[in-house]
């Protein structure tokens, strides 16, 4: 039901828009409505048409209020005020005019912000193009989205064991029983040694099915992807190789030799594998020649299944029917109770969240990218709060420009533009600031962050997409509170005199400084807490002397067999201490094995970590002896029939006078001797039990360790030595003590970006306070003035001016510490043996962030507090 | 159709001219407008509200509010001593003007 007395109210209520109507105004326009209206229904229309026509023929509260503009308003901008105003070029003029007449009557202002801005967006430019990096691997497969790796996982002491091979059958198997899988490849990897004509060169040759070329997008430059691998003594090999190995010649059909295997003719040449992708290779061969009998054995899981599924594929599908593949091809596994199930992981998901056994290449880490992001924000919080600050804090010199604006005529939305336009060009400006530096630290960051990222990567259309919207977020994200606060400026009061209004922005500019400074003590926090722990790392003895050890790894099976007389002849130099073959080399790299001890029954098999030694392992490596005796040549039982615990197995066996009890883990043998404690992992892993065994076919890695400061000369015999037993090998060596930082590499790099980080953010803030103070000490010129006058010396009226911004910096760190606290106590719970946190480090902190404060407010106020008297109060 | 121009000019005058006769209301006005002009001066009904203020500004009119017979507010403009004698001086300049448009251009064009 159409109601006309609402339907009048309505349009009265939407005429009180138009400012300029007085309320008498409006009621005779009413009057006139209805008179109209009156009108209408007499000639006999409804009420709700009669309403319709009168408000056509009288008007809308636009089209009344334009009339009423025209006879009544000269306009200036030629728009009636209630009117969103057009976007005026010669305004736009004026606004850049002011904003650069700002700038440079403001010069250091300016410059904080741009520079803050600036290295805020650098870290966030920075880390753009490290996600962007990240989060590209593997995606140039056209059919990224349709590949999985087939990957076995098992149960084990209630711990999902997945690892990414798996056996050969399986991928011929998958084809046969999954239609929806389409195609199925196996890829495994080797070291070979590639011969042709004189060159010779120790590369890793990678062999898949054919089907590769259609799974996965590398391009062939020469040759048939289809028929490339068919042969079986074909060879593909990627640009790089070509020119490495044929320089210019054509290399379809030539012949490269693998040195102890065959001759292989190469059939292709691919393109090089992208950086992004999780496995790159020189050298494809066809898997069948490769695999050998392993074709056919389920129980040797060397190799890779990649899969590609049809469109629509569901892994939920593949999950729900594999228990009856399992039971089918393995069922052998089910009946020993072994929980063992296949996992298909995405292709696109592998570098990011993949860390699992046998991985191809070490991947990505999701955690990292969050930690990154963090820091990157962080920063850029920081400058954005300074920009805030210093448009908050001197706002009096904008108050009166937005006053008479606003009388002649802007309104509110656009003194709103204007300001936002302005830290947006601020934003610009920092932008090409950030970009040049971004491009000046590219380098450092690729050190940074193990990436070889171009400056190309720059300029990418995605990149640029990403600098644009960083661009703008900031700029909205500096500018709104300011434009908020001056545009809701009242221009009267502004226009008043010189009595501003007391603005009450100074709590939220208070808030924003302790939050920076928060951000940065947070920084510090982490950095030193990260360096007391790799301090701990370096200095707690690790139960074995790592400094001086040379390690070799004995990948020759020439050396192998001669080990014993490679030690003897290492022996005769005086610079070498002593030498010990082993399987010994940090990290994970002992081997995991069920064993028996005395008066255990016959089918329990508890697991534990054993190495394979020789004669001189302790004595070399220095590890101590607590009980019983050093393997011995004296004692030939002593190879292969004796073992040596470290004490945390002695503990964990359940041996109790372990000395002569029996013991196997290969041979049956008797315990002869038990070890200190030595850490063969990282700081991460607790010390687990662990047994030493001789067994020279177990030898991987020869440890010589020299004496001191003759390293260069040594390594030199070394080289000689090596040369003269296995000639087809390059020598290769490492320092033990380098080995073991290695182990460290993820939490040194987190400690140079939080060291980084904790740099520019305080870096940024203390600029801010900087600025900060100098505002502050400005507007109080006067009150110093008549406080020198009065007396004051100018060490009172230096802590005077610092005073506040100390208070600040101090619950600031009330803030950080427990944030800071929690952050890290959860990165050290990562590590099995940690640093304690002293209160110290906090302390520290502490002093740290207030004293960059004081220097920094310091000059300020001291300036302030020199100044003459007389020159602040002349004018009054 | 009359021209916006001349709409403008001719706007106060007629005003006047209406309210010579006797105090009226916005509504009517227009009213008798569009009957003295045969319909040629079809005032739009929001233009007339600012004209009148701004008449009542310069002293040219008065208005009151009255009461109507319905119970409806109505504001009734008067013409002042001062809207007479602008009346008087805007009928004298119409005139010369008239009077020039006959001589310089008589007989009058046929209208089509």
């Amino acid at each position: 039901m159409f109601d006309l007395e609402k339907a009048i109210r309505d349009w009265r209520k939407n005429l009180r828009r138009i400012e300029s109507f007085e309320d008498g105004y409006i009621a005779e326009l009413e009057s006139h409505l209805q008179d109209e209206i009156d009108r209408l229904i007499r000639v006999g229309l409804s009420d709700e048409e009669a309403f319709k026509k009168a408000v056509a023929i009288v008007g809308t509260a636009e089209s009344i209020g334009l009339e009423y503009y025209k006879t009544n308003v000269r306009p200036l901008a030629g728009l009636p005020s209630w009117k969103a105003s057009r976007f005026s070029l010669a305004l736009l003029r004026n606004y850049v005019k002011t904003a650069v007449r700002k700038a440079r009557y403001q010069k250091a202002y300016s410059f904080i912000n741009v520079a803050g801005l600036a290295v805020g967006m650098t870290c966030c430019l920075l880390l753009l193009l490290w996600i962007q990096d990240e989060l590209s691997y593997d995606r140039f497969h056209v059919n990224a989205g349709r590949i999985y790796r087939a990957e076995h996982a098992m149960l084990r002491e209630g711990k999902d064991f997945r690892v990414a091979s798996t056996s050969a059958p399986l991928a011929p198997a998958l084809i046969a029983e999954f239609p929806e899988i389409e195609k199925a490849v196996r890829i495994g990897d080797n070291g070979f040694w590639v011969v042709y004509r004189n060159s010779r060169f120790m590369e890793r040759i990678f062999f898949a099915d054919p089907d590769v070329f259609d799974v996965f997008s590398f391009p062939l430059i020469k040759g048939n992807p289809k028929s490339a691998l068919q042969d079986p003594n074909s060879l593909v090999i990627s640009e790089e190789m070509s020119l490495k190995y044929f320089d210019k010649e054509d290399p379809i059909g030539k012949t490269l030799t693998l040195k102890e295997w065959k001759d292989f003719k190469v059939t292709g040449v691919f393109k090089n594998i992208p950086r992004n992708s999780h496995f790159r290779f020189d050298f494809l061969a066809p898997f069948s020649t490769y695999a050998g009998r392993n074709l056919n054995r389920w129980g040797i899981y060397n190799y890779y299944t990649y899969v590609l599924t049809g469109k629509g594929f569901e892994p939920k599908s593949f999950d729900a029917k594999q228990a009856v593949f399992v039971q089918k091809y393995q069922g052998n596994m089910i009946q020993r109770g072994i929980n063992f199930r296949y996992v298909l992981q995405p292709l696109t998901r592998i570098h990011l969240y993949s860390h699992i056994h046998n991985e191809l290449e070490s991947n990505g880490d999701i955690g990292r990218i969050m930690i990154f992001s963090a820091v990157a924000l962080f920063i850029l919080l920081i400058a954005c709060f300074n920009y805030i600050n210093f448009a908050t804090a001197s706002y009096a010199a904008r108050t009166r420009e937005v006053g008479i604006r606003k009388v002649i005529g802007a309104n509110k939305k656009q003194i709103i533009g204007q300001f936002l336009g302005e830290s947006l060009l601020i934003s610009l400006l920092a932008m090409i600031s950030a970009d040049l530096l971004a491009a000046l630290l590219l380098p450092a960051f690729n050190t940074l962050s193990a990436k070889s990222m171009t400056m190309n990567a720059l300029f990418e259309a995605r990149m640029i997409a990403g600098m644009i919207a960083l661009m703008l977020l900031t700029g909205l994200l500096a500018g709104s509170y300011p434009a908020a606060f001056l545009s809701s400026v009242r221009s009267a009061a502004a226009l008043h005199g010189p009595g501003l209004p007391r603005l009450k922005a100074s709590a939220l500019r208070n808030s924003l400084v302790i939050a920076q400074f928060a951000i940065s003590i947070g920084f510090i926090i982490a950095t030193l807490i990260i360096a007391s722990q790799m301090n701990y790392i370096r200095n707690t003895n690790l139960g074995l002397d790592k400094e001086h050890v040379i390690v070799i790894p004995l990948r020759d099976e020439n050396v192998l067999k001669q080990i014993e007389a490679l030690k003897n002849e290492l022996s005769g130099n005086t610079a070498v201490v002593r030498a010990s073959a082993s399987s010994f080399f940090p990290g994970k790299h002992t081997w995991n094995q069920n064993y028996w001890r005395e008066g255990m029954s016959e089918n329990e098999y508890p697991m534990i970590r054993w190495m394979a030694v020789d004669h001189d392992f302790l004595r070399t490596l220095d590890i101590q002896l607590v009980a019983g005796r050093d393997f011995s040549r004296n004692y030939p039982s002593d190879t292969g029939g004796s073992y040596i615990l470290n004490e945390t197995a002695v503990k964990e066996t359940g041996l109790e006078s372990p000395i002569g009890k029996q013991f196997k883990i290969i041979e049956k043998g008797t315990v002869i001797g038990v070890i200190k404690d030595f850490h063969f992992d990282s700081f991460h892993q607790k010390i687990e039990p662990l047994a030493l065994y001789i067994y020279p076919s177990g030898f991987e890695y020869l440890s010589v360790r020299i004496r001191p400061g003759r390293t260069a000369q040594v390594l030199g015999f070394l080289k000689q030595k090596w040369d003269d037993f296995a000639p087809d090998r390059i020598f290769e060596y490492s320092f033990l003590d380098e080995d073991i930082d290695e182990l460290y590499k993820a939490d040194i790099r987190l400690n140079k970006i939080f060291t980084s980080a904790a740099g520019a953010s305080i870096l940024v803030a203390s600029l801010g306070l900087f600025g900060l103070a100098a505002l502050t000490a400005r507007r109080r010129t006067k009150e110093i003035g008549i406080r020198k006058v009065l007396g004051a010396s100018i060490a009172g009226i230096t802590i005077q001016l610092s005073k506040e911004f100390l208070a600040m910096v101090l619950l600031a760190n009330l803030i950080a510490w427990p944030l800071a606290y929690y952050a890290m106590e959860k990165w050290l719970q990562g590590f099995a043996y940690r640093t304690t946190v002293g209160m110290g480090t906090f302390v520290l902190s502490a002093l740290v962030a207030a004293l960059i404060a004081f220097l920094t407010v310091s000059y300020q106020s001291i300036k302030t507090a020199l100044a003459n008297p007389v020159e602040s109060l002349r004018y009054e | 159709m009359i021209s916006k121009a001349l709409m403008a000019a001719s706007t106060k005058p007629i005003i006047l001219s209406i309210l010579l006769e006797g105090e009226d209301y916005g509504y009517n006005i227009i009213q008798r407008v569009k009957e003295a002009s045969g319909g040629s001066l079809d005032w739009s009904d929001g233009m007339l509200y600012p004209v009148l203020q701004r008449m009542e500004k310069e002293g040219l009119i008065n208005s009151k509010w009255i009461i109507s017979d319905e119970g409806r507010h109505r504001k009734y403009y008067t013409i002042t001593d001062k809207g007479l004698k602008e009346l008087e001086s805007e009928m004298i300049q119409w005139r010369s003007v008239y009077e020039a448009l006959t001589r310089l251009c008589s007989p009058l064009p046929a209208a089509d």
